[in-house]
Order: C-alpha cells, then sequence, then structure tokens
C-alpha cells in the first residue's frame, strides 16, 4: 500500500478529484486522473491566476511526488496558519465566506468553470481575509446545467446566517450538530414569520425546504431542466443581495461593555499592557492564544508584532466587534473566534475526525489567560489544578492574570453565592500551577490585587 | 466531457432553483443594463 494512503488527511475522502495528504510534515494535494481536464482547464483558462490575484483562492506548487495508482499530479498547496470552522467564526466572518464563495463562483462561470461543492469547510482565514483552500472545487461548465452547489450553499452559508440575524446569533452553533449544513426544513421551523415577506427568504429558504420535502420521496427526470447562463447569474445576484441585506448589531451583551465596568483604572490597565508586552518581547513567541481575549485588545500587543495570534472569546458580541476592527484597520496577524473554554469545540463529522477539537492544532508558543482564571475557578466550579493541566497541555508558555478574591470582579461572583473556594488563594493558585509549571516571573498590577505570571510548561 | 460533482444536489434543489431563476432571470437583466446606463452617465 502506498505511503500516503496512510498519511491522508482524515477530512479529505469525499471527493473522487483528489485528496490531501502529509509526508513528513508537509501538506500535499494529490490530483486523481479524473480531474485532469478539469485542472487543465483551471491553469490554462486564467480562472488559477484571477482567483490567487484577487486573494480569493490560495496558491500552490506542482509537484514531481508521486501519488497512488489514480494520481495525475501532486501539489503543494498554500498553507494557512489555523483552520477554524463556521461554528467559530462571528456572524460577518461567515457572512464574508458566503460573499467570497459567490464572488468565485462569479467568477468561475467567467473562464468557463463553476464550483461543485459550496461548503462552508472550504474557506478559511488567511491574512483575516476569507479564502478557498479547496483548489479542487472547480469543474467545466456547460451551459444549461443548474448550480448543484445551491443545496449546500443555502444550507451552509444563507440559513445559518438568516437565524443569526432574525433569531439569534448563537444559531450557527446549529453548523456543530448537522455536518452538512442547517437542514433547511428546520431553520424554517425556526426562522420569524417575517422572513416569508422577503422574497429570496422565502425562495432560498421556506420554498427551497418545501420542493426538498415534496421531492425526497420521488424519482424525477431532472435531465431535460434546464437553467440559461442569464438564470445562473441571476440566481447568483439574488443569494448575494440576499446575504447582503442580513445585518446583526452586536447588542451590549455580558461582556459588552467589560472594560468600562471593570475596576482598571487606567494606570492598572497601562502597566498590564506593559507587563504583557514585556513577556512578549522576552519570550518572542511564534504564535499566540489569546483565552478569553473579549474585543482583542491585548491580543493585539501580539498581532502587532507580527505573531500569528488567534483571538478566543464566548462572547459573539466581543468576537464581531474584534472581527470588524481588524477588517476595517486591515490588520493581518489576528484570527478571532468564539470559543467556550468550558465546552469547546470537539472533534465532529465522520469517524469524530472530520473536523478538529480545539487544541488538535497545538500545543501554541504560548497562550494568554488575562482575567480569565476567576470564570473557570469561581464561575464554573474547576479546580485550579484542572486548569493548569488543560493550559500545560496547549502552551509552552503561558502568561496568566491571577484575579483574587478581593477583586471587585470576584467579589461580583461571590455575590450571590457561598464561597466555596477555600484554595482560591495567591498561595493555593501557585502551589497547584507549580504542578505543571515554573514560575519564571510575577509582576503586580499596580493599582489593583491582581499579579501577572510567566509561566514555563514542565 | 467528464462531470465530476460528487455531492447530492437534491431533486427539489434543481426543481426550486429553476423556478426562482426563471422569476429572477429578468429583473437581474434589466438591473445591469441599468447600470450600464448609469455609469455612461456617470463618467460624463
Amino acid at each position: 500500500m502506498p505511503e500516503i494512503f496512510k498519511n491522508r488527511v482524515p477530512s479529505s475522502f469525499r471527493d473522487p478529484s483528489g485528496f490531501l495528504f502529509r509526508q513528513k510534515g508537509v501538506l500535499f494535494r494529490q490530483i486523481n486522473k479524473v480531474y485532469q481536464e478539469h485542472y487543465e482547464h483551471l491553469m490554462k483558462s486564467g480562472l488559477y491566476e484571477k482567483l490567487v490575484l484577487n486573494k480569493l483562492m490560495i496558491a500552490h506548487e506542482e509537484t514531481n511526488i508521486d501519488g497512488d495508482d489514480r494520481c495525475y499530479k501532486v501539489i503543494q498547496p498554500q498553507i494557512v496558519p489555523f483552520i477554524s470552522y463556521p461554528y467559530e467564526w462571528s456572524f460577518s466572518m461567515l457572512k464574508d465566506a458566503a460573499l467570497a464563495t459567490l464572488e468565485i463562483e462569479k467568477t468561475a462561470l467567467e473562464y468557463g468553470m463553476t464550483l461543485k461543492d459550496s461548503s462552508a469547510y472550504n474557506i478559511q482565514f488567511s491574512l483575516a481575509k476569507p479564502i478557498l483552500i479547496d483548489t479542487l472545487s472547480f469543474e467545466k461548465y456547460s451551459q444549461g446545467e443548474p448550480w448543484k452547489a445551491y443545496r449546500q450553499f443555502c444550507q451552509h452559508f444563507l440559513a445559518p446566517l438568516a437565524l443569526m440575524s432574525y433569531k439569534d446569533v448563537r444559531l450557527n452553533q446549529l453548523l456543530r450538530i448537522y455536518i452538512d449544513g442547517i437542514p433547511l426544513d428546520l431553520a424554517c421551523a425556526l426562522l420569524p414569520v417575517k422572513t416569508r415577506f422577503s422574497f429570496s427568504l422565502l425562495s432560498h429558504i421556506h420554498l427551497h425546504a418545501a420542493t426538498q420535502k415534496k421531492y425526497s420521496e420521488k424519482t424525477v427526470n431532472t435531465s431535460h431542466k434546464k437553467l440559461s447562463h442569464t438564470g445562473r447569474l441571476a440566481i447568483i445576484d439574488n443569494l448575494e443581495s440576499a446575504i447582503k441585506k442580513l445585518q446583526w448589531q452586536p447588542r451590549d451583551t455580558e461582556w459588552g461593555e467589560y472594560y468600562g465596568n471593570t475596576n482598571y483604572s487606567d494606570t492598572a490597565f497601562t502597566e498590564k499592557r506593559k507587563f504583557v508586552s514585556a513577556y512578549l518581547d522576552q519570550i518572542r513567541p511564534k504564535s499566540v492564544w489569546d483565552l478569553g481575549a473579549n474585543t482583542g485588545i491585548f491580543s493585539r500587543l501580539a498581532s502587532e508584532r507580527g505573531i500569528n495570534t488567534v483571538a478566543f472569546d464566548i462572547d459573539p458580541a466581543a468576537v464581531e466587534k474584534n472581527y470588524l476592527t481588524l477588517k476595517n484597520d486591515q490588520e493581518t496577524s489576528m484570527l478571532p473566534l468564539v470559543l467556550d473554554l468550558t465546552n469547546p469545540s470537539p472533534a465532529i463529522g465522520w469517524a469524530n475526525e472530520e473536523r478538529m477539537a480545539f487544541g488538535a492544532q497545538g500545543p501554541v508558543d504560548m497562550i494568554f489567560a488575562l482575567a480569565l482564571i476567576h470564570h473557570l475557578a469561581i464561575s464554573n466550579n474547576v479546580p485550579l489544578s484542572r486548569i493548569a493541566a488543560f493550559f500545560q497541555e496547549h502552551c509552552r508558555m503561558l502568561v496568566i492574570e491571577f484575579v483574587p478574591k478581593n477583586d471587585s470582579q470576584v467579589q461580583r461572583l461571590l455575590a450571590t453565592r457561598e464561597d466555596v473556594f477555600p484554595d482560591y488563594t495567591q498561595e493555593g493558585f501557585e502551589r497547584e500551577f507549580g504542578q505543571f509549571f515554573l514560575i519564571e516571573r510575577v509582576l503586580p498590577i499596580a493599582d489593583s490585587q491582581r499579579m501577572l505570571y510567566l509561566m514555563k510548561g514542565k | 466531457m467528464f462531470t465530476i460533482g460528487y455531492i447530492d444536489p437534491g431533486t427539489g434543489s434543481f426543481i426550486i432553483q429553476a423556478i426562482v431563476a426563471a422569476l429572477v432571470a429578468v429583473p437581474f437583466v434589466l438591473k445591469s443594463q441599468w447600470k450600464k446606463i448609469m455609469s455612461i452617465f456617470k463618467r460624463h
């Protein structure tokens, strides 16, 4: 058996056009012979150049590597620094991914090709922009055929965005449960009645769900169903308008006005920034995960140094604000994602191997756990030793802020409950974390009771 | 030509797509023509 079969990327198996594999740690894509004519058209027609130039698709290099007996060619794709999934994205990230997909399809049609799938998992964020990573997503277009990827687009993009906009921003979490996008009948059941008065949503979601149901048990000869080229373009245009119209304003959530309501004085805030910067400059990590990043204020200390930074937060509003800021400022080293640390993204899909669990892409050089420990230890009753063990598994260095009981934030958490946390003290914290880390530095933050630690994993 | 589309496009999805396309095609053409006309005026 060829070596490459053993090193296949587990999520890469559905498409007969080819698959991803690793060899000596490097990612490659085998293109199968069945795809040859489509690949050649992609490369010769100018579509590849156009998409790469417009930063809509990753570039790749052709290689002389041998594949298995179905292999036409092996290419080496450009990699993205961090793989993320639509259930981790904020509203505007999913919206931008949807619009990028439609832009790619429009461009492809100009060059005689079309997308054969429109999965949200084909889009990743690189340099803070959505980009297509599946080079083999295209097939030659013959005029008259309907868009095969239409159903998938409605389920992966339109339905979740409509639900986030019209019902609740947290509903993209349904994408964790439904691996091929939200079923349209479920979307219909959840969307408010007023969505039936929008022509686009009525057609692409409500009536679409109805026709899916009607024809689910029937065999219909659809070979005579023709769609003119204009009809194709009109559908894409209609989907694009529908997506653009969907809005979500982050209302003030629990964390929305966080920095206004904490007991950080300006002095404390400035000092904390100074200390985090000092730790960054001392250690010079190549990558940082900021856990509980809120809108990314401290994450930016890393990303502005050109360090690849992922800013995780439980609050979709904070992640959305972070994303809109980095779009506006054209930042390139940060990726904001929604994450509940007490219930992080699990491995899902076929054999629970298609989408990676949180942490699978680690360990990372450095984790920031700023103003976080009290939420885990007190709000969520996670013992300090377990928190320490979790962090140690995922990073080499840890920058962590200890927030003691006499801090006003912790007082607020304890206001309506029993204090069952006798070990939640600075001594207890250092003892429990000391089992998993070497404490290298500790700096008290002026004008507060908090301490900022730099620790090295054992 | 060998087509290589592998996902299930869905019978119902084909049908609704054809229906909707028929409804939006004419407005789409008018919109495109209107944009072309407006861009001529904008140049002046």
